[in-house]
């Protein structure tokens, strides 16, 4: 499997971002981003000189076109999106013509961004308020915000959120975002990484695109996994690592879709092998460090669905 | 030659006022562009603080609980808010941008080969609509000033 590190919500001076076009793509060249998304609010301006200026200086990034709609009643990040619709016609009470929308208008995947951000009057708009829709046409969920604390992003309760559906069959890849509108100060955040076959086809911001619509993405402070289901087990397979490993506990915590959860100690090296009950549809795998809290937690792997049993939606 | 001014149009928001305003006409045929001005006055929290403060606690309360409202924080929040008007263009059905950024006045022109930052450029033509997206009116009596213009070089 490849991991391919995939920053997925950025901002430039197109909207409100601190970062002209040039210095964004010189700071994710230096980075390593791999793969860039420009998401500005409400605009698609930047993606031409971006394109422009990474095919003749950075080769080595691949950029996702994108947007972040940003609208009274929440955040929506529109991947693969590369003309702007009119976000007038929003009804909050009714959100999901519009969502059909961005996906008519050439958005690929489609994401909450930062769900449970602070709301009125610390953070206007920023927290999602719009009225039941069909997750269906969500394709992610923002589980990490890392341009603040996790308090204030509402992180938390945003992983908590994609865990339940997610438990429930619903298709949803969790990623992380940088929501970057100014050079990010540098600490030990979570990172996305989009999982995709060796040698599958597409050029990287594709197969990043691909990756996040088969819920094959894993959200890490470091640790890189894949998580396969087959013949009624799931098998955890993980990278080697790029650093040496600190002697700590790590624990991985496979929570079922039927309520079960099981932890497994784990050296992250040895692939670890789980039976999946037969009524079991579905799981979450998270990886900890020393004890299974929020703030120990490490990794949130892809998700697993099973083939038999009822999927629900 | 003096460009044409096709518009200025003036308004007064109330406090707490949120949704989108629309001005639509129809421009001339042959325009080398279009230039608008937008402003809008008291940008920052003039009113009393005491029930913003409160506001906020209460947001706290319900929504980050663990997280402590302390004078700092609270003066953090206060000194953060903000009137907040953004911008979008459309010709027709096309959007031709936004100008979504923290200012109080947005100046910018949309031209078939150059636009500012947050436009893409395209020919002017058809119905213009201009979208103020009126997020958050922190001050009673917020006015506003909103001028379209030919753009000359």
């Amino acid at each position: 499997m490849k991991y391919i590190r995939a920053e997925l919500h950025n901002h430039t001076t197109h909207s409100d971002g601190q970062l002209r076009v040039e210095q964004l793509l010189a700071y994710a060249a230096e980075n390593k981003f791999e793969t860039l998304a420009l998401t500005d609010h409400n605009t698609v301006s930047a993606h031409r000189p971006a394109f422009d200026l990474a095919q003749k200086e950075y080769p080595q990034l691949s950029l996702v076109p994108g947007v972040e709609i940003t609208t009274f009643y929440g955040h929506i990040l529109a991947l693969g999106l590369r003309r702007m619709v009119d976000l007038t016609r929003l009804d909050p009470a009714a959100p999901d013509p519009f969502l059909q929308t961005l996906h008519d208008a050439g958005a690929v995947a489609v994401g909450l961004a930062h769900p449970f951000c602070l709301g009125h009057p610390i953070s206007e708009g920023c927290r999602m308020n719009l009225q039941e829709y069909n997750w269906e046409l969500i394709n992610y969920i923002e589980v990490a915000n890392t341009s603040g604390p996790d308090a204030v992003l509402g992180n938390a309760q945003a992983l908590a959120l994609w865990e339940s559906l997610v438990l429930q069959g619903h298709r949803l890849a969790a990623v992380s975002g940088k929501d970057l509108h100014q050079l990010p100060t540098p600490q030990n955040v979570f990172v996305t990484y989009c999982i995709s076959p060796e040698g599958a086809e597409g050029t990287r911001a594709e197969r990043v695109l691909q990756a996040i619509l088969a819920q094959q993405t894993i959200v890490t402070k470091g640790p890189l996994f894949c998580t396969q289901a087959e013949d009624g087990s799931i098998t955890v397979t993980f990278a080697p690592a790029a650093l040496p490993l600190p002697k700590t506990a790590f624990l991985l915590v496979i929570q079922q879709s039927d309520g079960e959860s099981i932890t497994y100690e784990t050296d992250l090296c040895t692939p670890l092998k789980h039976t999946l009950a037969e009524s079991v549809t579905s799981a979450v795998i998270k990886l900890y460090q020393n004890s299974c809290t929020y703030e120990n937690l490490l990794a949130v792997g892809a998700p697993v669905y099973c083939e038999k049993g009822e999927a629900q939606r | 030659m003096q460009a044409q001014t096709f518009y200025t149009v003036k308004g007064v928001l109330p406090k707490g006022f949120v949704g989108h305003i629309a001005y639509s006409t129809v421009l001339p045929k042959a325009l080398t562009g279009v230039q608008l001005k937008f402003v809008f006055d008291k940008k920052n929290l003039m009113e009393s603080q005491e029930d913003f403060r409160d506001e906020c606690e209460q947001t706290l309360a319900a929504q980050a609980p663990q997280l402590v409202p302390t004078k700092e924080l609270l003066d953090h929040f206060c000194a953060s808010a903000k009137t907040e008007i953004n911008v979008s263009v459309f010709f027709d059905d096309y959007c031709a941008g936004s100008a979504h950024r923290n200012s109080a006045e947005k100046e910018f022109f949309i031209t078939p080969t150059a636009a500012s930052e947050g436009f893409t450029p395209c020919q002017p033509c058809g119905v213009a609509r201009v979208v103020l997206h009126v997020l958050n009116v922190l001050n009673d009596e917020t006015a506003y000033t909103l001028t379209m213009e030919e753009y000359k070089q």
